[in-house]
């Protein structure tokens, strides 16, 4: 049984605007499910709907297998981690976590006995007498922690809990809520506009967009098979490069000239249709007028794309396929990010290179370079899905600038 | 700031020439005549003020040892006590209504405020024209359900008008501030409290409320010192300190004994025991809310 279902869940406010239109997903128990999205894309109207702090316009919301969309906040099963924490100044930690129990009427020693546990699972166990205000970011962090565990809820949400904390500390209690989750077997829902914070939590992954689920996913099938630029876009640091081509009987041509060879993309039937028919044309027009080929190409009906490569997987290669400027060189280290213009785009291209090949081309701004692409090519149509899983670089260069001229 | 320093250091007088009037004025209306009472509280004079003898404290000894005075002090300790906790119930109540309103709320709030604008005198007179004896509305609702109003001659009665005018007055200063405090609490606690299984009530008294304490207790002090001054107006627009004395607050005595009496030496005893009895209040303020403010 699911611990948590959403079928169609919309929030609709006053004056039609929707900020949550038609949500469905199932968290399984003991799964951590990121919501990902950028800020306005509903992600935290959704988690409050769960909460029971924002009614429910339309759909059905189930919690532990009871219908819960008319249920007060505190008959729902969950806990809630905000991202101001929310401790209630005026009471000592003790007290905070003991808050809901002492409000359930429970007997004094099974709060004081589920409330150590809790301190004592996050090692906050000397800070029990203290008040909020006498506590760092990071323990205000654990105690609001502790505070939902103690209630040993069905679900937990977490609404960017890490957002208030610097970034050392972020990535620590990252670990932390990672390490928790994994003992407590607990089922979460986490709300975060980070995607690292995203990526490296997750079970599951749930793409946000105006309200919408753009994908949902392990995280590296997000990484790998992003649906929509949107998702490309957004999983990933650095984020992929996204050039605008045109798409005919399926072949990618870049501005600058250059001509990739797309495969059709085996989920999208429509598309795939449509690419194989005109595949197939052309595949006969140039068996029968080879020295044409590339006119006919021209004239046939050519649509707007977008293509996708990451910066993982673009190399330094004198035989590359991107003759591109290389504008800016930031240093992370082991690796750099090297920012790059291709003629007549105005998109740049962006690639992690190896710190010590760039050394040794000794490669500086303005440096004229060639990349390779190393790794699978992503293309996406006009509306911007996913069209082609792979593209393989198919005619020279030299053929692509001869087509043009 | 050392640049601001050496401005000032260069053009010593510019500051306090555009201090002058400010400061011109605070001597005059307020240290003069602090220092004079102070000094007034140590002399008798007669009747016509031409001639003064130093008495020591001896205007002291007196005002402390007559009944008069401790019956107005237990006036004026009712009286605040009443005030207090009627414009304080009363703003609460409205803060926690008004922050709840999502629409028009800026009109209730600016007109929940609008009492407070209105001089301490002229709300004494409206009190006082709607509670007349002969003419005033209130008086002749209150006839419908039997009970007869005069505060004139009942004094019980003439106390609750000035308190009822003074509750009306400060209930607007209050609002404003439980308002604001209100305001200061973020969504994500009650929200959380709400989780936690607190119902509406709960969450008011066990978070709301607590939260609000620091408010509260500046507030009560703000208004015993509205009470120990501000409505010598009211009083003397309405009641004139009777009947019998059961509206004659200390600062109405004051006045009585100083300017009606002409016994300026007691009148300024008093004067210094009330500024004694603000001076502990303050104190006390002080004191709490360095203890208190940081939540």
């Amino acid at each position: 049984m699911a611990t948590l279902t959403c079928r169609q869940l919309v929030k609709t406010y006053k004056g039609g605007q929707r900020a949550v239109d038609g949500i469905d997903l199932t968290l399984e128990p003991g799964e951590l499910m990121v919501v990902v999205g950028p800020s306005g894309c509903g992600k935290s109207t959704f988690l409050r709907m769960v909460a029971g702090l924002e009614t429910i316009s339309d759909g059905e919301l189930e919690i532990g297998g009871r219908l819960a969309n008319q249920l007060e906040p505190a008959q729902r099963g969950v806990a809630m981690v905000f991202q101001n924490y929310a401790l209630y100044p005026h009471m000592s930690v003790f007290d905070n976590m003991a808050y809901a129990l002492k409000l359930q009427k429970r007997p004094r020693e099974e709060i004081t006995r589920r409330v150590r546990e809790a301190a004592a699972l996050l090692g906050i166990e000397a800070l029990l007498e203290r008040r909020p205000r006498q506590l760092s970011g990071g323990q205000r962090q654990r105690v609001a922690m502790g505070r939902a565990i103690v209630r040993e809820p069905t679900v937990f949400l977490f609404d960017e809990p890490l957002s208030n904390l610097d970034a050392a500390l972020r990535v620590q209690m990252r670990l932390e809520i990672r390490r928790l989750q994994q003992r407590l077997g607990a089922s979460m829902l986490y709300v975060t506009h980070d995607q690292v914070e995203a990526m490296t939590l997750a079970d599951r992954l749930v793409v946000l967009r105006d309200g919408r689920i753009e994908q949902i996913g392990t995280p590296m099938s997000l990484f790998e098979t992003p649906a929509s630029c949107f998702v490309a876009r957004f999983i990933g640091s650095p984020a992929m490069n996204l050039l605008p081509v045109t798409h005919s009987d399926g072949r990618a041509r870049l501005p600058g000239g250059l001509i990739l060879e797309t495969e059709a993309l085996e989920n999208d039937a429509r598309e795939t249709e449509a690419l194989e028919t005109e595949a197939l044309e052309t595949q006969t027009r140039a068996k029968a007028e080879p020295e044409t080929a590339a006119r006919a190409d021209a004239k046939a009906p050519k649509r707007a794309a977008t293509l996708g490569v990451r910066p993982e997987h673009l190399r330094l290669d004198p035989q590359g396929e991107f003759a591109v400027t290389l504008e800016m060189i930031e240093r992370l280290g082991v690796d750099a990010l090297v920012y790059c213009r291709l003629p007549g785009l105005d998109a740049p291209l962006t690639a992690r290179l190896p710190l010590a090949t760039l050394e040794a081309a000794a490669l500086r701004e303005g440096s004229e370079i060639r990349l390779a692409v190393d790794g699978p090519l992503h293309l996406f149509d006009a509306e911007e899905q996913r069209l082609a899983r792979r593209a393989r670089l198919a005619a020279e260069t030299s053929a692509a600038q001869s087509s043009v001229a | 700031m050392p640049i601001k320093m050496t401005t000032f250091e260069r053009h010593s007088v510019t500051p306090w020439l555009l201090l002058a009037p400010q400061l011109a004025v605070v001597a005059i209306f307020f240290f003069w005549p602090a220092a004079e009472s102070l000094r007034q509280a140590f002399y008798v004079q007669d009747a016509f003020g031409l001639g003064e003898r130093f008495v020591g404290l001896a205007n002291f000894q007196h005002v402390l040892s007559s009944p008069g005075y401790w019956h107005a002090f237990g006036v004026t300790a009712l009286f605040s006590l009443l005030v207090a906790a009627g414009a304080m119930g009363l703003a609460l109540l409205l803060a926690v209504l008004a922050d709840r309103v999502l629409h028009g709320a800026r009109l209730y709030r600016v007109l929940l405020t609008w009492p407070y604008a209105v001089a301490p005198a002229v709300a004494g007179l409206l009190w006082l024209f709607m509670f007349d004896p002969v003419l005033g509305v209130l008086t002749h609702a209150l006839a419908v359900f039997g009970v007869h109003w005069d505060a004139q001659l009942d004094p019980g009665q003439a106390l609750a008008l000035v308190v009822i005018a003074s509750i009306w007055q400060q209930m607007s200063y209050n609002f404003v501030f439980f308002l604001a405090g209100l305001q200061m609490i973020p969504a994500s606690l009650l929200e959380a409290a709400a989780i936690d299984g607190a119902g509406p009530f709960r969450c008011f008294f066990g978070i709301t409320l607590p939260l609000l304490s620091p408010t509260a207790f500046f507030l009560l002090v703000m208004n015993s010192v509205y009470v120990l001054f501000e409505t010598f107006a009211t009083i003397d627009n309405t009641t004139l300190g009777g009947p019998g004395g059961a509206t004659r607050t200390l600062v109405y005595k004051l006045y009585e004994d100083g300017f009606v009496g002409r016994d300026l030496g007691g009148s300024s005893a008093q004067s210094v025991l009330l500024m004694l009895l603000v001076g502990v209040l303050t104190f006390i303020q002080f004191r709490y809310l360095e203890r208190r403010v940081a939540y």
